[in-house]
């Protein structure tokens, strides 16, 4: 039985509204979700959380899945509206802090120090590029699946992965300097 | 730096991974908060990372005003079950007085009352909205204003009063109008009424 078979077998037997039949899909999925909510959050915590969500959506949503696509495209697809729902609602959070302290603002925009150097460029971008970038270049994906798991045209996903690789380029080429780095 | 040096740096670079412990545990994680989340679900008994500074901040001040909540109850029902929306309101009125500018909703379903406070008073006093949600897995009743967010299936989803003084449910799992109060949205059962103010 190939995965996409085994993939439906357990799907079937999910949607008679048995969640533990939903395990070992999560089992082989759950390391390529939490790679996309890592490189979208920047957070192995927040990681962690959003990718939980991530599989309680598609059980929420199962019976929503078309089978036109196959059922890791429609995950990702959940992953990364997720993922942007999640960003925007970290942003709205971030400037409903901004009437606090400079400190509190500094505190949560300051790089993560524990994020790579390449992970802190990823995450200066623009959610959307990000997750343009997330998933051509960590998923492998090609412009047209990315563009249906965003929702956008194929031109949108290949503007948005040239937007993002130039300012990539500027970010690694000079990168900003890290908190408790000396000049 | 050349698009294929960029795309190699990019791959290179690898992202943290949690342990084998984790990726055991996940598998069976997510099915019991399926389970939790099949409806209008509580908090986590295990909060999120990212929520834990919010509640530990709130839980003191939460803890007095639910008991302030139950007692108040407690004194206008001996059941919950009749739908009272006076008296939500006048809780919630209540609860807004004790945090100005902070009080977000409060919800009444098979797990009790609860509320939910803003982290600092930026809550500006809006129209306020009754809302009874019915699904597979029972109804929740809320009284908030127009403009917060209420939390359905874990999901925040906003409600306002749109320029034709329509009600408006809008979220990721459920978009919902009163001007078309009976169309079905995703299972669930929805009724809504602007509250007039307490005179």
């Amino acid at each position: 039985m190939g995965e996409a078979d085994e993939d439906q077998a357990w799907i079937e037997q999910s949607l008679q509204g048995d969640p533990s039949a939903f395990e070992p899909l999560v089992r082989r999925y759950q390391k390529r979700i939490h790679v996309l909510a890592f490189r979208m959050t920047g957070s192995l915590a927040d990681a962690d959380d959003l990718a939980q969500e991530v599989f309680v959506q598609a059980f929420q949503r199962l019976a929503q899945f078309r089978r036109e696509s196959r059922f890791s495209t429609w995950l990702h697809r959940i992953a990364v509206h997720q993922a942007l729902h999640w960003l925007a609602r970290q942003d709205h959070r971030q400037r409903l802090h901004q009437s606090w302290t400079e400190e509190t603002l500094a505190a949560t925009t300051a790089p993560n120090p524990a994020c790579s150097e390449v992970q802190s460029a990823l995450l200066k971008l623009p959610a959307k590029q990000r997750a343009a970038i997330v998933l051509t270049i960590y998923d492998g994906l090609s412009h047209a699946e990315a563009a249906h798991i965003l929702g956008c045209s194929e031109n949108t996903v290949s503007w948005r992965v040239f937007m993002a690789r130039s300012r990539l380029k500027r970010l690694l080429r000079n990168p900003s300097p890290r908190p408790g780095k000396q000049p | 730096m050349n698009p294929a040096d960029l795309e190699s740096r990019l791959r290179e670079d690898l992202e943290p991974a949690p342990g084998d412990a984790y990726w055991r545990e996940v598998p069976s994680r997510v099915p019991r908060r399926i389970v939790q989340t099949t409806f209008l679900s509580t908090q986590d008994p295990i909060p999120p990372t990212h929520h834990r500074f919010r509640l530990t901040t709130i839980a003191a001040a939460a803890g007095v005003a639910l008991l302030f909540i139950s007692t108040l109850m407690a004194l206008r029902h001996t059941r919950p079950a009749p739908p009272d929306i006076r008296a939500m309101m006048t809780c919630f009125e209540e609860v807004s007085a004790l945090f100005p500018g902070r009080l977000r909703f409060i919800v009444e379903d098979r797990d009790g009352l609860r509320m939910d406070l803003a982290e600092a008073n930026t809550l500006v006093s809006q129209p306020r909205v009754y809302l009874e949600i019915c699904g597979p897995a029972g109804c929740s009743r809320f009284v908030t204003s127009s403009g917060q967010a209420i939390d359905i299936t874990s999901l925040p989803h906003e409600v306002f009063i749109d320029g034709h003084g329509h009600i408006q449910v809008a979220g990721p799992m459920v978009l919902w109008s009163s001007a078309d109060p009976d169309v079905p949205v995703a299972g669930f059962q929805i009724k809504a009424r602007v509250l007039e103010p307490r005179s």
